[in-house]
Parts: C-alpha cells; sequence; structure tokens
C-alpha cells in the first residue's frame, strides 16, 4: 500500500489549544497524579516507617557504638572489624544456620511435598487428612516448641518412654548438643502445614490432561510425578524454598524457646535465658540468637545492628542465588519457554 | 507573617516557662549539692521486679514511707526486667525510682549515666556507706561512680538432707570441696539398671544455683586481673572445674544428664534437694522460705559452702548479690525519689521487715542482727555467710553478665566431655580473649575523641 507525497497533501494540525484549557487539563493530570499518590500512601508511609527509615537508621548504627542508653558515638569500621575478625561466637552461629538451612530446610519442603502427594492421591477423607496436618501450624510457637521439649524430655517424656518399652535408649534430644538441631528439625516438620497446603493446591492444579497423554504413553506413577507433576508445580517449589531459606536464616523463636527451657530444673517459659541461649554447648545458637544477645542481653546494640546488616546482605544474595538458579529447573506457564 | 511570627514566639516562651517550672525538683542548689524535696504533695513511681506475695509485702513497706512522708504519694508498679527499665529510659519518661533484681547490668547504668551518680546525695545528707558490707558496697558502684543503693541481697551456702547424711553415717558437713566429694559418692544411691537415683551433690553449672560465678569466693578466683579477663591465668579456675569435671565423671556425664533431665523446677516443690533427690546443692537463703512455704517433709541442715582445699581460710564466706535502686536519668522527682532509696535501703525497720517478709538478707549491718531473722538457725548461717569478710561477689563490667554466660559457655562443653582434660587451661584462655574481645568492642566508643 502506497501513501501519497508528503507535499500533495496539507497535513493536519490541530486547533490551537487555549491557555485555560492548557491549564485545566495540567490540573486534571495532577489531580490523577495526586488520586494515585492517595490511594498509595498507605503503603508508601508503611514502607518508609516500618522498613526504610528503619533500614537507613540500622546501617547507621552499625557504623556506630550504641549501648540504647547513650547516644551513638561513631566508630567506623570496628564492629565489622569484630564481626569478621575478633568474636569468636560468630562461626560457631554461622555453622549452625547453615546446618539448619542444609538440613532442615531441603527436609521441610521435601516433606511438605510428600505429604501433599500423599493427600492429593487420598480416595477418602482427604479432607481430614489436610485438616489433621495442618492443625500444627494454628498451634503458637511458643506453646509447641514447650509442647515438644515436654514430649522428648529424657527422663520423663513419652516419647523416650515408648522408645524404651521396645528396647531402645532414647536419645537426650533437646538436652544433647548432638540432637538439638535434629530435634528442633523434628519440631519444624511439624508444623509445615502452610506449605503442605499450597503445595497441594498447585498438585490439584496440574491439567489432567496431561496426566493422562502420559498415561498413554505408559509413563507410571513415579515417572509422572517426575516428568507431569514437578516441573508444572516448579514455580510453587522455587516459591516455598525461598520462603524456607528466608526463615530458615531468621530460625529464632523455636531455639530461643528450646534453650530456655530444655536446661535442667529450667522454669517451664520463665527463667534468666540470657544464661542459656544455645543450650546446650552453643548447639541451637543461631545466627539470629546471637544477635539478639548482642542487643538485647549485652547492650550492644551497634554491632547487633552490624550483625543484621550482614544478615539481610546474605538473605539477598542466597534469594538472588536461588533465584537465579531457578531459570534451569523452573518452567514458567505461559511465557511460552 | 507577623501573627505567626508571634504565635512561634508564645509557644516557645511557654515552654520555656514550663522548662523552668519543672525543674525545681531538679535543680541543684547554691552550693552543687542536689536540691533537696520541697515538701509539697507529689506522687512519685516506682518500678520493681516483684510480684504477688513479694509485691505486697514491698507495698506495705512503702505504706510506712507514706505515713513518713504523707505528702509523698508513691506508685509501686512490680514485675519490672531490665528491659523495661532500659526501654523507659530511652523512651525519655522513665519511673522515678527502679529496681533491679541483679547488680548485672549496674556497669552500663552507672557507666552510662543512665541511672544518675548517687554521691552528690550521700554526701549531702551524710550516709554512712559503712553501713554496708564490702560486697554490698562493691556491687553498688562501677568504676567509682556509686549510682546505686541495695535493698536485701542473697547469700549462699550449702543445704544438706540430715536424714541421708545419717543414713550414709556422715556427721557433719563438709568444709572443703575434697571432703564434698567423698561425702557426695556415699550419698549418692544408683537404681538397678545403673541409673542414678539419689545425687550426692550435682555440681553441673547450668543445674539450679552452680553458674561459676557462685564458686568462684570459694575457690578465691578472680574474674580479672589488671583490666584483662583472668580465667585462664588464674590458677584458682582450672583448679575448680578439675573438681567440677572429676565429680561430673564419677557418675557419669551421660548419666547425670540423664538424671538432671527429669528435674523438677527450682522454685517449686519439685525442687529436687526438697524431694530427696540430691542429698546436698549450693543455694541461696530463700529455700529455707521455699522449704517453710513448700510444707517440704525434710529434715535439712544448712552450712557455709565447702572450700578450696588449699584454702581453709576461706571457709564461712561465700558468694552475694543483691537487688539494686538507681534513679533513672530525667526522672521527674528525684528527690522524692531519693527520700524513698535512702529508706528503703538505710532505714533498719524497713530493712528488717522486708527482710523478713522475703526471707532474705538484710544489706546493712544494725539489720543483720534483727532477732526474728536470726531466731532460725537455718537462715542464721547465712546472715553469718553474708557478714563473712571472705564473701564477694563477681565484679561489675561493662559488658554486664556477657563474661559470665561465656565462660558457661565453655564449661557445659568442658563438663560433658567435649573438650579434653588437656585443653581447659588453654580452653580458658581461648575465654579469656573472647571477654576481653567483648569488653574492647562494647567500649570503642568510650575511646573515640
Amino acid at each position: 500500500m502506497s501513501t501519497a507525497p508528503a507535499a500533495t497533501r496539507e497535513p493536519y494540525r490541530l486547533p490551537p489549544v487555549s491557555p485555560a484549557r492548557r491549564s485545566a487539563k495540567r490540573k486534571a493530570a495532577w489531580r490523577r497524579r495526586l488520586t494515585v499518590l492517595a490511594f498509595m500512601s498507605p503503603w508508601i508511609v508503611g514502607f518508609s516507617v516500618f522498613f526504610g527509615y528503619p533500614l537507613i537508621d540500622n546501617a547507621y548504627l552499625s557504623f556506630t557504638h550504641y549501648d540504647l542508653l547513650s547516644n551513638p558515638v561513631w566508630i567506623g569500621l570496628a564492629n565489622y572489624k569484630y564481626l569478621f575478625g575478633g568474636d569468636s561466637e560468630v562461626w560457631p552461629a554461622v555453622s549452625n544456620t547453615l546446618w539448619f538451612l542444609g538440613i532442615a530446610v531441603p527436609l521441610q519442603v521435601l516433606f511438605a511435598f510428600g505429604i501433599a502427594v500423599m493427600v492429593s492421591r487420598a480416595r477418602a477423607g482427604a479432607g481430614i487428612f489436610r485438616t489433621i496436618f495442618y492443625l500444627p501450624t494454628l498451634a503458637p510457637t511458643v506453646a509447641a516448641t514447650l509442647g515438644f521439649v515436654f514430649l522428648f524430655n529424657p527422663g520423663t517424656g513419652p516419647v523416650n518412654t515408648l522408645l524404651s518399652k521396645i528396647g531402645i535408649t532414647g536419645p537426650l534430644w533437646f538436652q544433647s548438643p548432638h540432637w538439638a538441631k535434629p530435634s528442633l528439625t523434628l519440631l519444624s516438620l511439624w508444623g509445615i502445614g502452610n506449605a503442605m497446603v499450597i503445595f497441594l493446591a498447585a498438585i490439584l492444579d496440574v491439567p489432567k490432561h496431561l496426566h493422562e497423554a502420559a498415561e498413554l504413553d505408559g509413563a507410571g506413577a513415579l515417572r509422572r510425578l517426575w516428568y507431569v507433576t514437578l516441573p508444572t508445580i516448579s514455580p510453587v517449589i522455587l516459591f516455598s524454598i525461598v520462603i524456607a531459606v528466608i526463615a530458615g536464616l531468621q530460625y529464632f523463636d523455636q531455639a530461643y524457646v528450646a534453650s530456655t527451657v530444655a536446661p535442667p530444673g529450667a522454669a517451664g517459659g520463665a527463667g534468666d535465658s540470657s544464661v542459656t541461649l544455645g543450650y546446650p554447648d552453643g548447639s541451637t545458637l543461631f545466627y539470629p540468637l546471637l544477635l539478639y544477645q548482642q542487643g538485647f542481653s549485652y547492650f550492644n546494640m551497634g554491632y547487633a545492628a552490624a550483625l543484621s546488616m550482614l544478615l539481610l546482605v546474605v538473605s539477598l544474595a542466597v534469594t538472588l542465588l536461588v533465584l537465579r538458579n531457578a531459570n534451569r529447573w523452573v518452567h514458567a506457564q505461559g511465557e511460552g519457554r | 507573617m507577623r501573627r505567626s511570627a508571634a504565635v512561634v514566639a508564645t509557644v516557645l516562651t511557654t515552654l520555656g516557662l514550663a522548662a523552668c517550672g519543672g525543674g525545681s525538683s531538679n535543680a541543684t542548689g547554691a552550693n552543687g549539692a542536689p536540691a533537696k524535696y520541697d515538701g509539697k504533695p507529689v506522687t512519685i513511681t516506682f518500678w520493681n521486679p516483684f510480684t504477688g506475695r513479694q509485691l505486697a509485702v514491698m507495698n506495705s513497706v512503702i505504706a510506712d514511707f507514706h505515713k513518713l512522708y504523707p505528702n509523698i504519694t508513691v506508685n509501686s508498679r512490680g514485675g519490672i526486667t531490665d528491659n523495661n527499665i532500659v526501654a523507659a529510659i530511652r523512651g525519655g519518661s522513665p519511673p522515678d525510682l527502679t529496681m533491679s533484681q541483679s547488680a548485672d547490668n549496674l556497669g552500663e547504668y552507672c557507666g552510662t549515666g543512665a541511672w544518675i551518680n548517687l554521691e552528690p546525695y550521700i554526701k549531702r545528707d551524710r550516709v554512712n556507706i559503712g553501713e554496708e558490707p564490702a560486697a554490698v558496697q562493691g556491687y553498688t558502684q562501677f568504676d567509682g561512680i556509686r549510682c546505686a543503693l541495695p535493698d536485701l541481697a542473697d547469700a549462699y551456702g550449702l543445704y544438706y538432707n540430715k536424714g541421708l547424711f545419717a543414713r550414709a553415717g556422715i556427721t557433719s558437713p563438709p568444709k572443703t570441696f575434697n571432703q564434698l566429694t567423698q561425702d557426695a559418692k556415699k550419698l549418692t544411691q544408683f537404681n538397678p539398671d545403673g541409673s542414678i537415683k539419689v545425687a550426692g551433690f550435682v555440681p553441673t553449672s547450668s543445674f539450679y544455683e552452680n553458674p561459676a560465678a557462685h564458686y568462684a569466693p570459694l575457690w578465691n578466683a578472680h574474674w580479672d586481673q589488671n583490666g584483662k579477663s583472668s580465667l585462664g591465668t588464674d590458677a584458682a579456675w582450672a583448679a575448680y572445674m578439675r573438681w567440677d569435671r572429676q565429680l561430673i565423671d564419677f557418675y557419669g556425664a551421660s548419666k547425670l544428664a540423664r538424671f538432671l533431665s527429669s528435674a523438677g523446677e527450682e522454685f517449686s516443690p519439685s525442687n529436687d534437694f526438697e524431694t530427696g533427690k540430691i542429698a546436698m546443692e549450693l543455694d541461696g537463703e530463700w529455700r529455707v522460705q521455699f522449704i517453710k512455704s513448700d510444707h517440704a517433709n525434710i529434715d535439712y541442715g544448712t552450712a557455709p559452702a565447702p572450700v578450696d582445699p588449699s584454702q581453709p581460710q576461706l571457709y564461712g564466706g561465700g558468694y552475694t548479690t543483691g537487688n539494686v535502686m538507681g534513679i533513672p536519668k530525667g526522672a521527674a522527682n528525684p528527690a522524692a525519689a531519693w527520700l524513698l532509696a535512702k529508706y528503703l535501703a538505710f532505714n533498719t525497720s524497713a530493712m528488717e521487715k522486708f527482710a523478713n517478709g522475703l526471707g532474705n538478707v538484710p544489706t546493712i549491718k544494725s539489720a543483720l542482727s534483727d532477732p526474728v531473722l536470726a531466731h532460725n538457725p537455718q537462715f542464721d548461717t547465712f546472715l553469718k555467710i553474708f557478714a563473712n569478710p571472705h564473701t564477694s561477689t563477681d565484679p561489675n563490667t561493662a559488658i554486664g553478665s556477657a563474661n559470665q554466660e561465656m565462660l558457661q559457655s565453655f564449661q557445659t562443653k568442658w563438663e560433658d566431655g567435649s573438650v579434653p582434660a588437656s585443653g581447659l587451661e588453654s580452653g580458658l584462655k581461648g575465654v579469656d580473649s573472647q571477654i576481653d574481645a567483648q569488653v574492647t568492642n562494647s567500649t570503642q566508643g568510650e575511646k573515640a575523641p
């Protein structure tokens, strides 16, 4: 299709806009912007007050000596030097956290996925099973941890009593430096209801015709799981891994409560937790507990701020690493990949 | 514009006047001494750690104070922790008087000025600090700044089960740690399956009142020398640790851990000493009151704790610590608060009433001879321990109780055998380095220009 030469046709010109109309248009544009801003303002205020400002202030405090009682004093990189070269508690805390990330987090994802697969295949009573496996999530963290410490008490707990009836001497669980982290892992596996429900929804959302086609091609249950279900729900797996990794890096509540109540003769929920944080033998002193200990037990808030900045950077780095590697195995839907 | 300027000027003038008016009770006198209470009706707030029955006793003592100073009304609030105190001071609206259940954070309070220096008040009112035993004088100051007054203390000694002693043929409580080990072995009973039925004495540092701080005076072990942590250089620490591990090895660390896993809660009638599961324990004077309240069916005696066999002269002393009171920086009514603090800390009848009600040790010498307290022979032991010149406490530090926690962390590894016997001294030196590094980091700002 050809077009007429420009010289032969007079281009259409808009009639000149009057200054009053221009002004009205500008006002209307501003009104639109203000309306958008007004709708966004709760988020902007919340983000600035509860995230932006604390983050900037925290970054500043990490370069100061701050004991909560007197004004922060600028000390440059001293806190970071102590973090990377002087504090002998940092590496044990990091290695405890890495243990949790390497062992507990994959187990949580696998366990939640496994339960979801089983519940999705239940021919009857799926609702009941779903409820049963989700129920632990409703238990408050502190109560659940107290319950586990009681259940796994080596001397009086029902778990070791049952084990002894079949001739097994149960371990010291929360009171053994070798068993404390596995005990916490068991506790975390017990409470995977949220991840299980998300996996279940994703599994039930896998198109049936894909399974039917695979079945016609002779694929068994395992092959269908591997070649159909897993690729289809891979974005959900990625989501669960990212959430679990971040939660693992911030693991605090259960370890705090367990190390407070597990020591012999400790009061149930009370007591001087500062002396027992990380009990036994520092085996449950995860990185966030060390941060808490420095900030709120030793009133060394400047150093605690430095610890938290490192945690932020590591969390971002690990999350980015997971997301970057995800391109290899996550099948995004609707993007023609 | 002119109207705005007038409004600003009015506001500033009002604020200025308000500041002048509110400052009357904070102002210092002509000779630099703090201003005295002007006698006008005032309500002061007093935060303390007590709850339940103990708070009721405290409030009855405060009621006596109100009779003495009818224009000062005290709003007493119990259940307060150090975190509450710090938050209130940071928030700029602290109570007029606060009390902490231990002196662990006094280095922080005195060192930062969060609790005001009480020396000017003490000097002005000619308060005789010598009325307090030396150990108490020690734990109510930091680095020469006396920012706290004491109000009752705890003294630690040995509790022993007379029935179990008689059955084992032991006639008197041990005076040295060697004797304690021998007696503990005689008193220990095992079940047929080899598990512990009754433990003679449990030294595990994480159990009940067994942290190393409570043993330090009994071995004459010092926390620091020349401003540096001395756990690895003061041989007394290694001697204490070796004794500790030897007794644990007698039971077997794993067997003892299993026995302790079923230990009753310390501050309840199921306490293992009260139920007869352990024959001897190191504990504070409050256990006398607990045993009475719990109606524990136990025939027991009290004695000073055993000491290092090579230093028998230490026998009779022990560990002590106690409640400390301070006036926070920014308190609205420091003059009236000082009167209450002085009354609680130095009025003999107030001290006796409070000590009797709580079953704790008074912190002034004039109240130590109170006939009601001394009448109970089991409690009298602790009054004597408290007054003994060898009784001491751990020094206040710039890092609070972090040094104790770092030692405890190492000690639990030592006790369960994770640290080889040959690694004790080097391990203690490692803890020294850790403590010194923490002190250096925590005092960085103070060294900055």
